[in-house]
């Protein structure tokens, strides 16, 4: 809220002035409404480019918002009124918790529902179908009906009695089966079977979410009472539900854990977990990450808005010039002046803003719709709301606003400093030839500052600081340069030494540059753009060259006029320069990442599989036997590893958060050592790592993004400690990371000795997983099938790691794609803003091309000289941004900590790299086509006359 | 050299133009009968507004006509297709206008030598035929400089030598002095007599009495007709105190 509120405060003082003058000045008024209505295909053209950077940030957080709502979806779809689950251990007497929770009259809740879960396969006989791992919950189902404050969150408002012998499924689950009310399934659980007829289909809502299956009491019971297995026991848990509805109760959430975690000092083997509130903060985790990095690397395409908005208010001011020195002639004053431009600017900013408002909720939702799919917050009957927050579309609204005010306000008072006489009869300003003291002062205060500020960086290891300082010294010596050097060399020296800078900075200072954050990213992006198009822009001498160069053979003219015109504007040039660089530099760095990491796939695999082949999952209550699998003539290594949950603590974590644990033994290194991230300093290698970790139970390796929620920046480093909390006993346990692991596709969490994990939940700790390598003949494939076939009652899930790590990776490369689609939203910005430049240039230039078509250019050559001057701006800034995103790429790859201890092979996309090259190119010859026909279609006859 | 009494490089037969903007029609040419020879600096005078420069825009191609004919080197240059008549002006004519029309990111050398890239003739001697015809009106030593580091007078000689350094039949001039204080358009005036005299054919259209009655054919034009053409006067009463004519009789003295 406080955003909001400071946006709105900004851009009141930037629009009151502006109200104010127009009422008491209508005139002023009447006049920018005038020109506005006056040019109105270029008022259109105006507001279209500037709605684009309202868009792109009303979009960013758009897309935060539909992805939170479609995690929390899983609140409403998986727990419904379920806020906390308290799991009571097989010592413990889930009679007796309820009994202490309802003495406890905790006010917020509304609701206790006393209940028992396990795991277990379920199997259609008519219809060749299984699902091998499904919630198997029972309670009292008129009890659960009226649990909570609402028995329509329940998802059980319509069921009937549910007898023995009989189930419900949600829909999720019968739709798997192929099966509806009336039909039988088997339920198979530690060992045994059990037939049951399908009572009713739910809808995957509340509690028929909580639980795929839904039996009558006692059903799961009968089963654990006659296994003989080694297999993980039913859990009694008591859910409690809080008083509201199903979104609204994350506020008495902590609070009612902390009370019944005091309720149950006395009892021990009693586990409290906030398990919607987890959903609910994964949720908002997963948004306002994604917000943050949608909105970080929109910038560029912000910034190339920026540009674009100062090059429309510039031109737009030198269509005027002639009757803004006649207003300053007859004595409007320079502050009268800007506001006469601010007030046109101010309305179309403020159209633009709402227009881009309401596109940026199409865009985002757009994003979102295929984001979510690849983050999996479309599953288990979440969609993807359209979700509109006013506090986004205010916060993308007014940023876009006051961004827009910012530079219409700069712009006008650049304006507003014409000289009267030279305005009045149109002719150009004179180049400066003497720098003003006051310039020549504050630049050697930016040479000081910037140095300073790069100094600073260095000793604090700001990697911000470090990047930023000696551009603002280099680009503030320019003035200082120009008195020693001729203009070219001085602007030269200037451009190149921030370019070097930008490029230099990461190999000469990988320690402070090499575990930066995403904004110093953004902050490279701007520096290494701004030093190659400065510099583009002041080597005319070698477009020149290379254009007499094709003059020779004769078909020069047409790109030599199309030349002339942007090396002598540098300014307008450079904008366009820097709008299709910022972009395209972004674009090609995200297409060499994804080139680079769709190449390591097989790579990351090899160091995940460690030489085995599958992943075979099974059922907790009804495990696979080890013996079995290593009988197989298919198969020539097993590794069991004993997954399950726990409740961990760490310095960043404000309370305990639960996730996965694995333990493995000796048979996981059989094979090979399974690769790592990173490891401590003081192991040689990785197989030292792992055989640390099996002889130490207080050592772990964990993933780089080990208890961290969405998408927040991973914490842990090698070294790192934490805490694991052992169930029942409440016991911590410390333990150490000795190094990180691989991306953790498999959902591993911490890898610990199994001698811990045993120790951590007692005989419980059944083989769950299990990594198998099949002969040399076989083919991992046909065998995880076979898996899957020959062990169904196990409730097997067999999958090969090269299916894993392509899905795995499938998801990163997923989503660097649809950042690359977001971005190239941006790139809109400098198609838009050379449309408007070339339509802009028609009419700047008419009695100039009157004047060529009178000395005999034909219309032809008129258009294609236009169409070049489009081209060869757009080439340039291609390039400029695709060599540049090259480079930096393989610099981040090489560098960066984030990749790991061993670099990533840098790939050169081509096939993406031609598209880079070549769309922007086409799209930008499509807009100029029109503005250019219109040229080559002038009377020069009119057009000359109209000049005199 | 004086005109010769030969075949016109330019001849015109009843051309009229007549605007139309709405509901509203403006004959601007009446019928235009003119004959424009080899040599010949033949100035067109009129009051404002009543078809001088209409008159050059027509002759020259630059306009469409409404009737009649215009005729150069045999051919009816309205008979022909737009790309055929801008290649006539490209080959066959020059222009100079009151405000110099150059091109402003481009250098007076680039400027000069835009007709001779247009008719492809070779950049190298494109450049140096423009920087002869530079130093021809004086200003050798400005080739490399852009018209905004240009003086008025400097910039309309740079126009004058680019129309004509692909040494057309015929240069156009509309107002060629009109944007330029007395002592310059003087200078202008000295340099297309010198130009006339080695030769070139020049139609000079302006308002200034001192200019047009400085060359040897004055062509007046009132209300979209031609009423004197050098020797050929027309009835003085016929000629009202603003330029409007009450008929448009011409007599042939």
């Amino acid at each position: 809220m406080n955003v909001i509120v400071v946006l709105g405060t900004v851009a009141l003082l930037l629009l009151l002035p502006l109200i104010v003058a127009a009422l008491r000045q209508r005139t002023l008024f009447t006049m920018a409404i005038r020109n506005i209505s006056r040019r109105r295909a270029e008022a259109i053209l105006v507001v279209a480019g500037a709605l684009l950077g309202t868009a792109i940030i009303t979009s960013s957080l758009v897309v935060g918002d539909v992805i939170e709502a479609s995690f929390a979806d899983r609140a409403r779809t998986e727990y419904g009124p379920v806020d906390i689950t308290v799991t009571a251990s097989r010592q413990a007497d889930i009679g007796k918790v309820m009994a202490q929770a309802q003495a406890t009259d905790i006010q917020a809740i509304d609701g206790l529902l006393a209940t028992t879960t396990s795991t277990g396969t379920l199997e259609a006989p008519g219809h060749d179908a299984a699902v091998p791992q499904v919630r198997i919950v029972e309670f009292d189902l008129s009890a659960a009906r009226e649990f909570g404050s609402d028995p329509q969150i329940t998802g059980l408002a319509e069921t009937d009695v549910l007898a023995s012998g009989e189930v419900l499924l949600n829909s999720r689950i019968a739709g798997e089966l192929e099966v509806a009310a009336g039909e039988p399934v088997i339920l198979h659980a530690y060992g045994s079977r059990v037939e049951l007829v399908v009572s009713d289909v739910l809808d995957e809502v509340g509690l028929a979410g909580y639980g795929g299956a839904i039996v009558s009491p006692g059903t799961i019971e009968d089963l654990f009472a006659s296994t003989t297995l080694v297999a993980a026991a039913p859990r009694d848990q008591l859910l409690v539900s809080l008083d509201g509805g199903v979104l609204d109760t994350r506020g008495l959430s902590d609070s009612a854990v902390a009370d019944l975690d005091a309720a149950f000092a006395s009892l021990p083997g009693v586990e409290i977990e906030a398990s919607k509130a987890a959903v609910l903060d994964n949720a908002e985790s997963q948004g306002a990450g994604l917000s943050k990095l949608f909105s970080t690397l929109g910038a560029f395409s912000v910034l190339a808005g920026i540009l674009l908005l100062i090059n429309l208010f510039v031109m737009l001011a030198e269509e005027r010039k002639t009757e803004l020195g006649m207003l300053r002639a007859v004595g409007y004053t320079r502050r009268r002046l800007t506001r006469l431009f601010a007030v046109e600017g101010a309305v179309y900013a403020i159209a633009a803003s709402a227009l881009g408002a309401v596109a940026g909720i199409g865009i985002g939702w757009l994003v979102a719709l295929v984001a979510g799919s690849i983050f999996g917050s479309t599953e288990q009957g979440s969609g993807t709301p359209i979700v509109i927050k006013p506090l986004s579309l205010a916060i993308g609204a007014s940023t876009g606003l006051v961004i827009s005010l910012v530079t219409i306000w700069v712009t006008s008072i650049r304006i507003a400093r014409l000289n009267i006489i030279r305005a009045i009869k149109d002719l150009p300003e004179p180049k400066v030839v003497q720098t003003r003291k006051r310039t020549l002062a504050l630049a050697a205060l930016g040479v000081v500052l910037g140095a300073g500020i790069s100094t600073a960086g260095y000793a604090s290891e700001s990697a911000i600081s470090l990047m930023v300082g000696i551009p603002i010294a280099a680009f503030s010596a320019a003035p200082l340069l120009r008195k020693l050097l001729p203009e070219r060399l001085a602007r030269q020296l200037a451009a190149g030494t921030v370019l070097a800078w930008g490029l230099g900075v990461d190999p000469m200072f990988p320690e402070i540059m090499g575990d930066a954050e995403i904004i110093v990213f953004v902050l490279r992006g701007v520096v290494l753009t701004a030093g190659a198009v400065s510099l583009a822009v002041s080597l005319d001498r070698v477009w020149t060259f290379a254009i007499e160069l094709l003059s020779k053979g004769g078909r020069g003219l047409a790109p030599r006029l199309g030349l002339a015109y942007p090396l002598a504007r540098r300014f307008r040039t450079s904008m366009l320069l820097g709008m299709f660089s910022l972009v395209i530099f972004t674009v090609t760095i995200l297409t060499s990442f994804s080139a680079s990491f769709g190449n390591a796939t097989g790579q990351t695999v090899e160091k995940i599989a460690a030489n085995y082949d599958i992943v075979l999952d099974s059922n907790p209550a009804n495990p696979i036997d080890a013996g079995a699998l290593v009988a197989r003539d298919d198969v020539v290594g097993v590794a069991g590893l004993s997954r399950d949950v726990a409740n961990f603590e760490a310095p960043h974590l404000e309370a305990p958060r639960s996730g996965p644990i694995t333990g493995f033994d000796a048979d996981l290194l059989a094979q090979g050592t399974p690769g790592l991230f990173a490891r401590d300093a003081s192991y040689g290698d990785d197989a030292e790592v792992y055989q640390a970790v099996l002889d130490d139970p207080s050592l772990a390796i964990v993933p780089e993004n080990f208890l961290v929620t969405g998408i927040d920046e991973a914490v842990f480093a090698p070294g790192d400690k934490f805490t694991v909390i052992e169930p029942g006993s409440g016991k911590p346990h410390e333990l150490t990371i000795a190094a990180l692991g691989e991306t953790d596709w498999l959902n591993n969490g911490a890898l610990v000795s199994r001698e811990l994990t045993t120790t951590l939940f007692g005989v419980e700790n059944v083989v769950t997983r299990s990594y198998v390598a099949v002969t040399d003949d076989a083919d991992a494939g046909a065998v995880a099938s076979a898996l899957n076939s020959d062990f169904l009652v196990q409730g097997a899930d067999a999958r090969t790691f090269t299916e894993i790590g392509t899905e795995g990776q499938g998801q990163l490369l997923g989503f660097l794609a649809i950042m690359q689609g977001f971005l190239g939203f941006g790139l809109l910005v400098g198609i838009a803003g050379l449309g408007v430049v070339m339509v802009r240039a028609v009419r700047e230039r008419r009695k100039e091309i009157g004047m060529l078509r009178a000395m005999g250019f034909q219309k032809r050559l008129v258009r294609t000289a236009m169409l070049s001057e489009a081209g060869l701006i757009t080439v340039q800034g291609t390039l400029i941004g695709a060599v540049l995103g090259l480079i930096t790429t393989k610099q981040l790859l090489g560098t960066n900590k984030s990749f790991g201890d061993e670099p990533i092979a840098f790939i050169v996309p081509w096939l993406g790299l031609s598209l880079i090259l070549a769309l922007p190119l086409v799209a930008s010859l499509a807009a100029t086509l029109g503005p250019a026909s219109r040229a080559a279609k002038i009377r020069p006859a009119i057009a000359l006359r109209a000049a005199d | 050299m004086s005109a010769t009494a030969i075949d016109p490089i330019l001849s015109a037969r009843g051309v009229v133009k007549t605007y139309r903007t709405g509901t509203h029609e403006v004959p601007a040419l009446r019928g235009i009968d003119l004959d424009i020879r080899q040599g010949e600096l033949v100035m067109v005078m009129g009051p404002s507004g009543n078809g001088k420069t209409t008159l050059l825009n027509c002759l020259s191609g630059l306009d469409d006509i409404d009737a009649g004919t215009v005729t150069m080197d045999g051919e009816n240059l309205f008979a022909m297709s737009d790309g055929d008549r801008t290649r006539q002006r490209a080959n066959r004519m020059g222009f100079i206008f009151q405000s110099f029309n150059l091109i402003p990111v481009l250098s007076a050398a680039e400027n000069v030598e835009l007709p001779l890239l247009v008719t492809n003739v070779a950049p190298k001697i494109a450049r140096e035929r423009a920087r002869e015809m530079l130093a021809r009106v004086g200003l050798a030593g400005r080739a490399n400089h852009r018209p905004g580091e240009l003086s008025g007078g400097e910039q309309q000689r740079v126009a004058v030598a680019r129309a004509l350094v692909a040494e057309p039949a015929l240069v156009w001039a509309d107002e060629p002095t009109g944007a330029l204080d007395s002592k310059t358009a003087g200078g202008i005036v000295e340099l297309l007599r010198e130009v006339n005299a080695a030769g070139q054919t020049l139609v000079v259209v302006t308002h200034d009495e001192a200019v047009g009655r400085s060359g040897p054919r004055l062509v007046h034009v009132s209300d979209g007709l031609i009423v004197q053409d050098g020797d050929e006067l027309v009835t003085p009463d016929v000629v009202s105190g603003n330029g409007m004519l009450a008929t448009a009789t011409p007599v042939t003295a």
